[in-house]
C-alpha cells in the first residue's frame, strides 16, 4: 500500500465580491498517494486553480476558504492540517514540502531579479546552505531541467529567457528543496506545442527520478493522457468523476467526462471537422444550480438531477462518479450513442 | 553604452543651444528694454548705456557675442544690478534654493514612498482612506495657499517659526513643507497605486508559493517593481524643486534663485533671464539623464542604448 501524501476533504472556497458570493469550489475531496500523478481536468472556470491555491493557502481577498481540511502527510508520517496553519507556518511548507508552478512563465518570474537571485533565495529559505552552496545547487538544478549553459545563464534576467526556458527555471526552483508534492497549474498552456511536449517530458522524468507526487492541472485531456496516473474531472466547482487514467479514458462513467472525450479531436487530420464541444455554457457560480451543476447541459437529465447534486457512486474499486444514473434505482442505463444521435 | 552617453550629451547641448536662441530672440521681441523706466531717462544717458552694453549693435552681432560667452560659461553682466555678473547672481541664489530644495526632495522621498506603501498594504481601511484624503488635499491645494496658511498659523498666530529668511533651522520648516506638499501627496498616491498593481502580479504569487516571508515579498519582490513609475516622476520633480519655486521663495522672503528670476523678468534684465533659463534647462536635462540611468539600474529590461529587449 502506497503512503498518502495529501487528503483533501470537503474543500469549499468562495470569493465574496461586491456582486455576491462566487462559489468557486463547492466541496471537493480526494486523496493523493506517493508517486501518483493526479491530473485535474475540466473546462476553464471549473475551479481547478482555486482548488490548488486553496491547498497552498494562497487564496487572497476577497476569497475565503469556507470549509474543509487539507491534510498533508509528511515524510516521517506526521500529518498537518494546512487549513489550521497561519501564513508564517505555511511558509515553512511552501516551496519546501509542497511547491507550485503556474500557467504563465512569462509573468511568473520577477523581472527585476536575476534567475540566480530568485533560486538562491528559495534554497536558502528552506535549507541551511550558504550562498555558494545554494548557487551550486541552483546551477545543478538548471542543468537538470535542461538549461543549456547553467553556468552563464543563471546570471541572466528572466526576460533573457524564452518562455520554455522560463518554465524550466520555474520547475527548477520548485523542485529545489525536494518537495513531496508539486502542483503544476496548466504548466504548458501558454507554450508552443513542441515546447509543451518537452516540458511534460521533463515533469515525467523528474517524477520518475524522485518520489515526488504531482498534481497536474489542465483543461486538455491530451496532456492528462500523457503523464497522469490518476484523474479528477471537475465541473462547476465540484468533482464529477475520479479514477485511474485508464478508467477515465476507457470507461468514462459521467456524461460530462464522455462529453469531454467527444470534444477533443481524435487526430490532427480530423481536427477541423470533428470538434464537438459540449453544447451550452458552464454554470453561473454566483447562483449555481441546486442539483447537479452539469444538469442544464446533460443529455440525460432526470428530475432528481435538478433537485439534488449526486453523491459519488463507486463504479469500480478505483473509479467513482457523481451521477444519478449510477444510482441503483436509476432507469436502465441509457444508450449514450443513441441518445446523442437523437439530440 | 559609451556611444549612448555621447549621443545623450550632444543632444543635451543642442537642446540648450535651441533654448538659448529662442529665449534670446523672444526677449528682444517684447517691447521695452533693461533701461526702460516709468520716468523717462534722458536720451543721452540711454544712448551711452546702450553703447556700453553693446545693445545698439545689430541683433545678430549681439546674438553671436552672447553665444560666444555661453561656450565659456560666461553668462554676461546683469544690466540692472550694476557690478554683478549673471554667474554671480546664480551662485548667490544657489545655496538658499538648493538647501530648501534638497530638504523638500528628501522629505518627498522619505515620507511619500512609505506612506504610499502603508496605504497600499492597508488598502480600503480607515488608514488608507485618511491618507488618500490628505493626499487629495495635497495635490489640489496650491503651494502658495499652503505657504500662506503656514505663515498665518505657525509664524503669525502661534509664533513657532520665523516668517521669513533662513536664519534658524526652524525657518526651513515653512518653505520646505510648502514646496514639498504637492509632491509628497502625488508620490504617495503614485506609490500606492503602483504597489497595489504589483501585488497582483504573478511573480508575487510565485514568491509566496515558494514560502518567501511576507516582509520579503513586499519589500524585495514587490517594492522594486512598484518604484519604477515612481522614479520616473521623482527625477524631473527633484529638478523642478531643487531649482526652487518663485512663489514660495517670494512668500517666505528667501534669497534664492527664484526671487532673482522673477525680478529679472520684471526688469527685462535680458542676460539674467537668459542665464537662469539656460541654467534651469541644463539642470533639468541632467536630472532626466540621471533618472534614465537610475531606471536601468532598477529595471534590467531597460537598456540605455534605447533598443528594448522584450
Ligand atoms: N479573485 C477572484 N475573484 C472572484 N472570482 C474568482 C477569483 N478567482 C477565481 N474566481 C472565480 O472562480 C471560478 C473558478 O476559477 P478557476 O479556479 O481559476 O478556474 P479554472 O478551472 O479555469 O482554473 C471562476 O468562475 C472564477 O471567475
Ligand atoms: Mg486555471
Amino acid at each position: 500500500m502506497k503512503k498518502k501524501v495529501l487528503e483533501v476533504k470537503d474543500l469549499e472556497t468562495s470569493f465574496f465580491t461586491h456582486l455576491g458570493e462566487v462559489q468557486a469550489v463547492r466541496g471537493i475531496s480526494f486523496d493523493l498517494h506517493e508517486g501518483d500523478v493526479l491530473g485535474i481536468v475540466g473546462e476553464s472556470g471549473s475551479g481547478k486553480s482555486v482548488t490548488s491555491l486553496s491547498i497552498m493557502k494562497l487564496i487572497e481577498d476577497p476569497g475565503k476558504l469556507k470549509n474543509g481540511t487539507v491534510l498533508f502527510h509528511e515524510e516521517d508520517g506526521n500529518v498537518v492540517d494546512f487549513t489550521s496553519l497561519d501564513q508564517r507556518e505555511m511558509n515553512e511548507y511552501r516551496g519546501n514540502d509542497i511547491a507550485m508552478i503556474f500557467q504563465d512563465p512569462m509573468t511568473s518570474l520577477n523581472p527585476v531579479y536575476r534567475i540566480e537571485n530568485q533560486m538562491v533565495e528559495v534554497i536558502r529559505k528552506h535549507t541551511d546552505m550558504n550562498k555558494e552552496e545554494a548557487l551550486k545547487r541552483a546551477k545543478h538544478l538548471l542543468e537538470l531541467v535542461g538549461i543549456p549553459d547553467p553556468e552563464a545563464q543563471i546570471h541572466d534576467y528572466p526576460h533573457q529567457f524564452s518562455g520554455g526556458m522560463r518554465q524550466r527555471a520555474m520547475i527548477a526552483t520548485a523542485i529545489s528543496c525536494n518537495p513531496r508534492l508539486l502542483i503544476a497549474d496548466e504548466p504548458t498552456t501558454a507554450l508552443d506545442v513542441t515546447i509543451q511536449a518537452q516540458i511534460l517530458e521533463l515533469l515525467r522524468k523528474l517524477q520518475k527520478e524522485t518520489k515526488m507526487s504531482i498534481i497536474l492541472i489542465t483543461h486538455d485531456l491530451g496532456v492528462i493522457a500523457e503523464v497522469s496516473t490518476h484523474v479528477i474531472v471537475m465541473y462547476g466547482g465540484m468533482v464529477m468523476e475520479k479514477g485511474t487514467v485508464h478508467d477515465i479514458f476507457y470507461t468514462p462513467a459521467h456524461p460530462y467526462t464522455q462529453g469531454l472525450h467527444e470534444s477533443i479531436p481524435q487526430s490532427t487530420a480530423k481536427q477541423k471537422e470533428r470538434l464537438v464541444p459540449i453544447a451550452g455554457s458552464p454554470p453561473d457560480l454566483m447562483d449555481p444550480p441546486t442539483g447537479c451543476p452539469f444538469s442544464p447541459r446533460c443529455p440525460y437529465t432526470m428530475e432528481v438531477c435538478l433537485e439534488k447534486a449526486s453523491p459519488l457512486f463507486a463504479v469500480s474499486d478505483s473509479q467513482e462518479a457523481s451521477c444519478w444514473l449510477l444510482h441503483e434505482d436509476a432507469p436502465e442505463e441509457p444508450d449514450y450513442e443513441k441518445a446523442r444521435e437523437a439530440k | 553604452m559609451g556611444s549612448y552617453y555621447i549621443k545623450r550629451t550632444l543632444s543635451a547641448i543642442f537642446t540648450i543651444f535651441l533654448i538659448a536662441t529662442i529665449t534670446f530672440f523672444m526677449l528682444r521681441i517684447i517691447p521695452g528694454g533693461p533701461f526702460t523706466r516709468e520716468k523717462k531717462i534722458p536720451d543721452s544717458i540711454l544712448e551711452s548705456l546702450n553703447e556700453k552694453y553693446n545693445l545698439d549693435a545689430p541683433l545678430y552681432e549681439q546674438y553671436f557675442d552672447y553665444m560666444k560667452g555661453l561656450v565659456t560659461f560666461d553668462l554676461g553682466p546683469s544690466y540692472r544690478n550694476l557690478g554683478f555678473t549673471v554667474n554671480d547672481m546664480i551662485l548667490a541664489g544657489i545655496p538658499a534654493t538648493f538647501k530648501i530644495g534638497a530638504l523638500a526632495s528628501l522629505l518627498i522621498i522619505i515620507v511619500g514612498i512609505p506612506v504610499g506603501i502603508v496605504s497600499a498594504l492597508k488598502s480600503n481601511t480607515a488608514i488608507d482612506y485618511f491618507v488618500m484624503f490628505m493626499a487629495t488635499l495635497g495635490v489640489t491645494v496650491p503651494s502658495f495657499v499652503i505657504a500662506t496658511v503656514i505663515i498665518y498659523l505657525f509664524a503669525g498666530q502661534l509664533g513657532w517659526i520665523p516668517t521669513n529668511g533662513l536664519n534658524s533651522p526652524l525657518a526651513y520648516i515653512g518653505p520646505v513643507i510648502a514646496l514639498s506638499g504637492y509632491s509628497i501627496s502625488f508620490v504617495s498616491r503614485l506609490t500606492r497605486s503602483s504597489m497595489l498593481e504589483v501585488l497582483r502580479q504573478d511573480y508575487v504569487r510565485t514568491a509566496r508559493a515558494n514560502g518567501i516571508s511576507e516582509g520579503k515579498v513586499i519589500f524585495k519582490h514587490a517594492l522594486k517593481n512598484a518604484l519604477i513609475p515612481v522614479v520616473t516622476y521623482v527625477g524631473p520633480m527633484v529638478a523642478a524643486i531643487l531649482t526652487g519655486s518663485f512663489v514660495v521663495e517670494k512668500i517666505f522672503a528667501i534669497p534664492g534663485m527664484g526671487g532673482y528670476f522673477v525680478e529679472s523678468v520684471n526688469n527685462r534684465d535680458y542676460t539674467v533671464v537668459m542665464g537662469m533659463t539656460i541654467f534651469y534647462a541644463a539642470f533639468y536635462i541632467v536630472m532626466v539623464l540621471l533618472v534614465d540611468i537610475g531606471y536601468s539600474l532598477i529595471d534590467p529590461r531597460i537598456r540605455l542604448d534605447g533598443r528594448g529587449s522584450r
